[in-house]
């Protein structure tokens, strides 16, 4: 459910972000044609894409547990129930975050939430990501 | 190449389409920022 507060949060910082020469896209553990549904909804420009076997999640260091799902930190995000979405297109147990990676392999940056709502703050990440371009 | 990208570089994850993707293409010639979302909704 907060899945989609943390993509808007970024929404206004993707034109800013591709035209300096930094690309983005989202991965998400539901199925492909949610996937298409998904950047629809959200209106955006960059590709979503699909992780049901959640490979890409592990290799990543994304966090996964069923408790992670009842931290009290959790609670602290029930004000964004505007983004609240009753169909559960993917694996509510898996935890997302960011993960900034440079040409050649060099990961700059990478945040990985703790529980549902929690969330890097995009003025970090997007200073992260310009830092790639000066290295 | 550091560790987590090694990791990632091989893994294919597919685009809306179903056509599978190397997630290492996407820094091959630009950085990328790249934001696993729990679920898609």
């Amino acid at each position: 459910m907060f899945c989609a507060k943390q993509v808007a949060e970024f929404r206004p910082h993707i034109d800013e972000l591709t035209r300096r020469g930094i690309d983005l896209a989202v991965i998400g553990s539901g199925a492909p044609q949610f996937a298409l549904g998904f950047r629809e909804q959200m209106g955006l420009p960059i590709p979503v894409y699909s992780d049901q076997t959640l490979a890409a999640y592990k290799a990543a260091a994304m966090n996964r547990s069923l408790w992670r799902m009842f931290h009290p930190g959790q609670l602290l995000g029930w004000r964004a129930l505007r983004y609240f979405r009753l169909a559960l297109l993917g694996d509510a147990t898996q935890q997302g975050g960011v993960v900034v990676v440079r040409p050649g392999g060099r990961v700059v940056y990478e945040f990985h939430n703790r529980f549902p709502g929690d969330h890097p703050n995009p003025a970090v990440v997007v200073k992260a990501a310009l830092s790639a371009l000066a290295q | 190449m550091d560790q987590l990208a090694n990791a990632l570089s091989a893994i294919e994850i597919r685009d809306e389409h179903g056509q599978p993707h190397r997630v290492g293409a996407l820094w091959a010639e630009r950085p990328v920022v790249l934001l696993f979302v729990r679920h898609f909704g």
